[in-house]
């Protein structure tokens, strides 16, 4: 089994008296540093399919396996932990803390997990800030950073736990083309260097263009699955 | 945790307005209820101190016939000592009373001044001037003047008493009485003093004569019409009503009625009972101030939907988040009741030493009550410390709702938002 398995995978929404299916009956895997781009129109289910890879959401039916073993029997406390120490995150819109600077937004994945001396949170922490080009801006708070500047460190943010799987919603949609490319360099090279797997939602060709494989999405099921 | 008080305090000054504003409202209901309980607690102390001194003692000890007659002055049920021996033995054996430090015996009785054509009704203590300086500090309420020495025929009244007999310290008074045989009498004292309690019962209708005196003019030798306990504080006053009512037990004595300062249907229990309601006062009035807290809470998780999402995908458990918005709610708690309290502790000092005068509004029920119509308040560090307490445990109360209902977020959901 790979990194990470969906089976059968059903979400279905509710909205008064009328149901809604965002995922219907999706299988899927995916293997350890993979660089996967899910795409599809806006309502095709790549967030919904994000939101379940990522511990976020349980599926009404079916069940996501990560590293063979099932999350649906897991409580709310239990995927914050999975998500914790094994899942990262890079939002459309950054969100990051806006009273903590660069160096406690990253600093505060670290945090989180047990067993971890200061000296060690500061090397690592300083180390993946220094390698998506912000060494120099640490002390920065959010509000002083370009959009670009900011979505690096929510890539920092990400990553600087070494978790399994990158999860990426929409990454650059709110960049200009140029940061994007940046953007996208920088989530390449990390998954080149550190072999973490990235799964990213976009509608971005660019961004498609540089994953190695594309998962494509209509209505709520896989319509192509394509590896470059 | 470290990172979650460092988030909450740090996440105050995002919206400085609205922080400054939840903090005022804070520090107004905390200043309120800092003075508040400043000047009902100093006028309750005040209230307690003046019954245990000149009415009730720590446990009185009268007549069982005696009570229920005590506005009438009677001089027909008194202490007379166990199977009547005499008030000196009984002293003799309640001195024994470990938690006991005063045995005050007193004679209030009735009397009249003539001035020209009017009667003027007056209250007599006979007091046993001594002990009552040293228990009560009685010579501290002296205006002017000195107290009467014993066995003499001097006195000393009321300021208040002296200027409606339109009298002064140095001349004669001549008081007619009831003798405990009943027979009508005067006697005549010269005023050796003036007494400002502050107690318009005490000042307007009170003289004060030395016990002997007063036992000899009224015909009541060895005899009191009260006797009262004082033991080392209020506190103790069970012990020192058990180990009283123990002894009455041992010598068989069932004639005298036996009553703690704060016995259930008495005016101090009526007060304490008020204290209790004020208590419950102070939370409501604290919890109404917190609606505005309530409301800046909720705004705030409403502006930080989604960042509760991101931290929820970074792996913050749903008590982790309740504990970073309770830690912000409690922190406004904190420097808001900080500053109600300095605030409200300002104003308290200033009514301490200047004191509250309620002047005419408190002249006729204070003819009658032991009730001081200047009110001190009561300017302490412990009730400083207990409102501060009481606005920072509210304040957390109230953040707990708001704190719940972020904690409560969908993930998926927040992050949609």
């Amino acid at each position: 089994m790979g990194l990470l398995k969906l089976e059968e995978v059903e979400k279905i929404y509710r909205q008064g008296e009328i149901e809604v299916a965002a995922l219907g009956g999706v299988n899927l895997e995916v293997g350890k540093g993979e660089f996967t781009s899910i795409a599809g129109p806006s309502g095709s289910g790549k967030t919904t399919l994000l939101n379940m890879v990522g511990c976020l959401d349980k599926p009404t039916t079916g069940e996501v396996y990560l590293e063979g073993a099932g999350i649906s029997s897991l409580d709310k406390d239990q995927l914050a932990l999975l998500r914790r120490e094994n899942l990262g995150f890079i939002f459309q819109g950054y969100n990051l803390i806006p009273v903590l600077t660069v160096y406690e937004n990253v600093e505060l994945a670290l945090k989180l997990l047990k067993d971890r001396s200061n000296k060690d949170i500061k090397e690592q922490v300083m180390k993946i800030i220094t390698a998506v080009g912000l060494g120099k801006m640490a002390d920065r708070k959010p509000n002083e950073l370009s959009g670009g500047q900011q979505q690096r460190v929510a890539i920092a943010r990400a990553l600087v736990k070494e978790p399994k799987i990158v999860l990426a919603d929409e990454p650059t949609a709110n960049l200009d083309s140029e940061t994007s490319l940046d953007v996208l360099e920088v989530m390449v090279e990390m998954n080149q260097k550190l072999k973490t797997t990235f799964i990213f939602s976009t509608h971005d060709p660019l961004v498609m263009e540089s994953a190695r494989r594309v998962i494509k999405l209509k209505d709520g099921e896989i319509i192509a699955d394509e590896r470059g | 945790m470290k990172y979650l008080l460092v988030i909450a305090a740090r996440n105050l000054s995002r919206h400085k307005l609205r922080t400054l504003v939840s903090i005022i409202a804070i520090a107004l209901v905390v200043a309120i209820v800092t003075m508040a309980r400043g000047h009902i607690v100093g006028y309750l102390e005040a209230t307690y101190e003046s019954y245990i001194n000149y009415d009730t003692g720590h446990v009185k000890i009268v007549n069982q016939d005696y009570q229920g007659r005590e506005r009438l002055l009677s001089l027909n049920y008194p202490v007379a000592g166990f199977a009547q021996e005499g008030l000196s033995k009984m002293k003799e054996e309640l001195a024994e009373i470990d938690e006991a430090k005063y045995l005050l015996p007193r004679i209030k009785f009735g009397g009249a001044v003539n001035q020209g054509d009017e009667m003027t009704n007056v209250m007599g203590w006979g007091l046993k001037i001594d002990r009552e300086i040293e228990a009560i500090d009685l010579d501290q309420q002296l205006k002017t003047g000195r107290m009467p020495l014993a066995d003499s025929k001097e006195v000393i009244m009321g300021q208040r008493l002296l200027e409606r007999l339109d009298l002064a310290v140095g001349e004669e008074v001549t008081i007619l009485y009831n003798t405990a045989l009943d027979s009508f009498q005067g006697s005549t004292f010269e005023i050796v003093g003036a007494l400002e309690t502050g107690l318009g019962l005490i000042d307007g209708n009170v003289f004060v004569l030395d016990l002997a005196q007063a036992q000899q003019m009224l015909n009541m030798s060895d005899e009191a019409t009260e006797l009262l306990l004082i033991g080392a504080h209020r506190n103790r006053t069970e012990e020192l009503l058990m180990e009283t009512k123990h002894l009455f037990e041992g010598v068989g004595s069932v004639e005298y009625s036996i009553t703690p300062w704060d016995a259930p249907g008495n005016l101090i229990d009526y007060f304490k009972v008020g204290e209790r309601i004020y208590n419950v006062i102070y939370i409501f009035f604290l919890l109404m101030g917190c609606v505005v807290l309530i409301n800046t809470m909720l705004m705030i998780i409403r502006d930080r939907v989604k960042e509760i999402g991101m931290m929820s995908a970074l792996g913050l458990k749903r008590r982790e988040i309740w504990q970073l918005f309770l830690l912000e709610g409690m922190f406004m708690g904190v420097i808001g009741s900080l500053g109600g309290v300095l605030l409200g502790g300002a104003v308290t000092k200033v009514f301490s030493v200047r004191g509250i005068d309620y002047g005419e509004a408190m002249d006729a029920l204070s003819d009658d009550l032991l009730i001081e119509t200047v009110a001190y308040t009561d300017f302490s560090f412990q009730n400083l410390f207990l409102s501060f307490l009481l606005g920072v445990v509210i304040v957390t109360i109230a953040c707990i709702f708001p704190a719940w209902r972020a904690a409560r977020l969908d993930p998926s959901e927040a992050l949609r938002d």
